[in-house]
C-alpha cells in the first residue's frame, strides 16, 4: 500500500493534484483510511498504465476513460473464460474431446 | 541482429528525423502494450524493447553516439522492475482489483492459472493451434503447427487446513470445500506435525489437452487441546489428584487420545511426579522402512484441594502433627516467629 504522496514520488510522471483527480473519476481505486487515500499494488500498476497511454502514446484525457472501460471489460472477460477453461479442463476427457468438438464447430461458422 | 538496432526495432531509417521516431514510438507501444495485449506472452518484451530503442533514439546526444559505435543498443536498455496491471486484472489471486472478478476465496489460494500461458495455451489447444478462429477465421487453423494438441501439467494448487489436536496424533480424513464448490478429501496421516505440509498427487489443477494434473499442497494447522500438549512423539497432560488419592494411592481414569484409560497413582504421590504411560504417544515413522513406533504419554500429577471448603478435613489438619512440614526450608526461611504477616486478598 502507498499514500497519494508516496506514489506520486514514486510515479514520477503524475502529480498529487493528477492523482486525486484520477480518483474522483474512478480512473484509478483508493481507499480512504482515515484522511489519506492507500493505493494498492494492483493501483499502482494503473497508475503507470494511465501515464504510458498519456505520455507514450499520446492518448488525450477524453479517451483514457473509455480505454479502461473497454479494458476492464476485457479482463473480466479473460476471467470468466479462465473459470471456463479450468471448469472443462477439470471434466473427464470423454466430456473435454465433445467440448472441443462443439467449440471447433462453432469457431468454422463465426 | 536485427533486435539489437533500435533503428529496426522502431521501423525507421537511419535519416527519420525525431518526430518519425516519436511518431513510431508511440504506434508502437500502442500495439505492444502488455496491458493492453494480456494476451501476447511477448508483447511484454516487445514493448521493452521499443522502450529501449526509444529511450536510445530520442536523445539526439546517445543516438549519435550510437551512430558513431561508441554505444551498443543493449547498454541502454534500462533495468525495469516494474510490474505490469495485466498481472493483477488477469485472475491473478485475489481477484481482479477493479471490476472484481472470481478471485481465490477463503483460506484457499490457487497457484496456478494465474500466468496467462495458461489461457492462451489452453485456447491455443482447443482451438487446434495456430491462435485459433478469434485471430484468422475459418482456414486460418492450417497454419497453425499441424493441428498439434498442445499438452501441460496443470498447476500445483496451495491450501491450508485447520485439524483437531486429536486428528492430527491418530489420522483423519478432512475434506477442503474448494473455491468452485468441489471437494477435497485429505487423508491426514497418523502423527502428522502441525505446519507440516502434505502432498496430494495429481489433486491439483488439471492438466490441459491430456497432460497430467498439478498436486496440491495442504498445510496443515494442528489446533491445541484443551489439556493435552505434543513434544515430538510424546503427550503431556497434568492430572489433578485428590489430596486422598495422592496420600493413599489410587487407581483413576486418565485420558488419553484412544480414550480413558486407568492409572495407577502410587501411595504418597506427590504434585510434580510425572507417570508414564507407554505406546499411548504419537504414533511416527520407525528408523527402518515399514517399522511402526508410538510415542509415550507422559501424566504429571498435581494434588488439588477440595474446591469448596471441608470441616472434616479442617478438623484432621488442626489435630495432626506432622513430622516434618516445612517445605520452605531450602529457601532460607526459618520456622521462627517473625516478619510481618502479609496477607493476599
Amino acid at each position: 500500500m502507498k499514500t497519494l504522496a508516496e506514489l506520486a514520488q514514486a510515479a514520477a510522471r503524475v502529480r498529487a493534484e493528477e492523482l486525486e483527480l484520477w480518483v474522483s473519476e474512478g480512473w484509478v481505486e483508493a481507499t480512504l483510511v482515515e484522511t489519506e487515500w492507500q493505493f494498492t499494488e494492483a493501483a499502482e500498476a494503473r497508475v503507470h498504465l494511465i501515464c504510458d497511454l498519456r505520455h507514450d502514446m499520446a492518448v488525450n484525457d477524453e479517451a483514457i476513460p473509455l480505454i479502461l472501460d473497454l479494458m476492464d471489460q476485457l479482463y473480466a472477460t479473460r476471467r470468466q473464460l479462465k473459470a471456463l477453461a479450468a471448469a472443462v479442463e477439470a471434466q473427464p476427457e470423454d466430456i473435454r474431446q465433445l467440448v472441443q468438438e462443439a467449440v471447433t464447430a462453432k469457431a468454422k461458422s463465426i | 541482429m536485427p533486435t539489437n538496432d533500435p533503428y529496426a526495432v522502431l521501423g525507421v531509417d537511419r535519416k527519420a528525423s525525431q518526430d518519425e521516431i516519436r511518431k513510431a514510438y508511440r504506434s508502437l507501444s500502442k500495439k505492444f502494450h502488455p496491458d493492453l495485449n494480456p494476451g501476447k506472452k511477448d508483447a511484454e518484451d516487445r514493448f521493452k524493447e521499443v522502450g529501449a530503442a526509444y529511450g536510445l533514439l530520442s536523445d539526439p546526444e546517445k543516438r549519435a553516439r550510437f551512430d558513431r559505435g561508441e554505444i551498443d543498443a543493449a547498454g541502454q536498455e534500462r533495468p525495469s522492475q516494474r510490474t505490469f496491471y495485466r498481472q493483477y486484472a488477469d485472475g491473478a489471486p485475489g481477484g481482479g482489483p477493479q471490476g472484481g472478478g472470481p478471485g481465490g476465496a477463503g483460506h484457499a489460494q490457487a497457484e496456478g492459472f494465474a500466468s496467462q500461458e495458461d489461457l492462451e495455451d489452453f485456447l491455443g489447444g482447443m482451438f487446434g493451434g495456430g491462435g485459433g478462429p478469434f485471430r484468422g477465421g475459418p482456414g486460418a487453423g492450417a497454419g497453425g503447427a499441424g493441428g498439434a494438441r498442445f499438452r501441460a501439467r496443470g498447476p500445483d494448487m496451495s491450501y491450508s487446513l485447520r485439524i483437531d489436536f486429536i486428528d492430527a496424533v491418530k489420522g483423519a480424513t478432512k475434506r477442503i470445500t474448494l473455491p468452485d464448490d468441489s471437494a477435497l478429501d485429505v487423508r491426514i496421516p497418523p502423527g502428522t506435525a502441525d505446519r507440516q505440509t502434505l502432498r496430494l498427487k495429481g489433486k491439483g489443477g488439471g492438466g490441459f489437452g491430456g497432460g497430467e494434473p498439478g498436486d496440491a499442497f495442504v498445510e496443515v494447522h494442528v489446533q491445541p487441546h484443551a489439556f493435552f500438549t505434543r513434544k515430538d512423539e510424546n503427550i503431556h497432560l497434568e492430572l489433578p489428584v485428590t489430596l486422598k488419592e495422592a496420600v493413599l494411592g489410587a487407581k483413576v481414569r486418565t485420558p488419553t487420545v484412544d480414550g480413558p484409560v486407568m492409572l495407577a497413582v502410587p501411595k504418597g504421590a506427590n504434585t510434580g511426579d510425572t507417570l508414564r504411560l507407554k505406546g499411548k504417544g504419537v504414533p511416527a515413522k520407525g528408523d527402518r522402512p515399514g517399522e511402526e513406533r508410538r510415542g509415550d504419554q507422559y501424566v504429571t500429577l498435581k494434588v488439588v484441594l477440595p474446591d469448596a471448603p471441608d470441616a472434616a478435613l479442617e478438623d484432621f489438619c488442626r489435630d495432626w502433627q506432622p513430622a516434618e512440614d516445612d517445605p520452605r526450608r531450602h529457601m532460607g526461611v526459618g520456622q521462627k516467629a517473625g516478619g510481618r504477616t502479609e496477607g493476599a486478598a
